[in-house]
């Protein structure tokens, strides 16, 4: 018995638009360097504050906002080439 | 670029992050209006924070700053990279989390992961948050997926289907459960033979971790749910998932096979 998206039930295909757009998303923030990553994910996705990203990777506010700075930059090439619009 | 011009590119971080003082957001604004070059900067890099903040991820549960920042102060001498040394490799692909650390160090670490990796239907725009019935399957890429095996696990109030389903890609294991709140599912497979390529669960609202070899599921709201757990093989040798339940019923535990070739389904 095979299952594709959008063959077992009407939902899947939403569904798998959605799984879609995450892989992709993934994939743009794979396209980061690790220290580019690490700072997005703590500042977008964990909230936290300068200090505090501070604290958790052990480097100088100064460079937390220097690696936030330019991994910002990055993405802002590498978001386009992944079809997500800036706006 | 000199110092000053570095100065000026972590204050428009800060401007974006809202952590500019009053003055230095006019300092800012005023540089802006006489350097076309920076505003211009300044404006992209404005898109690309709208654009993080529509990228298709769960909403991360509120307690997740606080579990990361009791995870990182309870170590006593954290090393440089090493818990995001595992965040980056489980990014990556691999999973590493260290033996040593917290529960709540495991726990931050699950949640976001499973927050960045997982397909979680949320309320976010163009998602889908119905429940999941019969046999869907949310798909990692186009691949299609043939039912190899099944082995259902019966409690006394509940139960559990676990499927084995296997695609060109790797090897998708889907946990159907109906069981009594606090029940724990454990899926552990051998870590050497395969990575994890994503997870999902619908509908959203129970735990869900990942750590190296296993994804563990806490049911903390009633009702059917279901989990998807993606995996890729990393060499040939197709090692069997074992599931565990733990309820307050009992121990319940099986295996399933991953070799299309020897189920016999």
């Amino acid at each position: 018995m095979a299952f594709t998206a959008g063959a077992t039930m009407a939902d899947g295909e939403a569904i798998s638009s959605v799984r879609a757009q995450l892989l992709r998303d993934r994939q743009a923030l794979l396209d980061l360097s690790t220290d580019y990553r690490q700072v997005i994910v703590l500042r977008h996705y964990a909230e936290l504050s300068y200090e505090e990203m501070s604290e958790v990777l052990h480097v100088p506010e100064k460079t937390v906002k220097s690696r936030l700075h330019t991994a910002r930059q990055l993405l802002g090439e590498i978001l386009p080439k992944h079809g997500i619009t800036l706006t | 670029m000199n110092d000053n011009d570095r100065e000026l590119k972590e204050l428009m971080s800060a401007e974006l992050d809202g952590m500019a003082t009053p003055e230095e957001s006019v300092r800012l604004r005023r540089v802006l209006e006489q350097r076309p070059d920076l505003n211009a900067e300044y404006e992209k890099l404005g898109g690309v924070m709208a654009a993080l903040g529509e990228l298709c991820m769960e909403t991360p549960p509120p307690s997740l700053k606080q579990d990361v920042l009791r995870a990182v102060r309870a170590k006593a001498a954290p090393e440089r990279g090493g818990w995001l040394g595992s965040l980056a490799a489980i990014f990556e692909g691999g999973l590493s989390l260290r033996p040593a650390y917290t529960f709540a160090a495991g726990a931050a670490m699950g949640v976001l992961v499973f927050a960045v990796l997982s397909g979680n239907l949320t309320g976010r725009a163009g998602v889908d948050t119905r429940s999941m019935t019969g046999a869907m399957l949310p798909l990692a890429g186009n691949d299609t997926y043939r039912l190899i095996g099944s082995r259902e696990f019966t409690l006394r109030q509940g139960h559990v289907l676990a499927e084995a389903l296997s695609g060109r890609e790797g090897f998708a294991l889907r946990l159907t459960a109906d069981v009594p709140l606090g029940t724990e599912l454990v899926a552990s497979f051998e870590p050497g033979d395969w990575a994890v390529k994503t997870v999902g669960q619908i509908p959203a609202g129970n735990e869900v971790l990942l750590g190296t070899g296993r994804l563990s599921v806490r049911i903390q709201r009633s009702g059917q749910s279901q989990y998807l757990l993606y995996l890729a093989r990393k060499g040939t040798a197709g090692s069997p998932l074992r599931i565990a339940i733990h309820s307050s019923d009992g121990f319940l535990q099986g295996e399933l096979d991953t070799d299309a070739r020897t189920s016999g389904s």
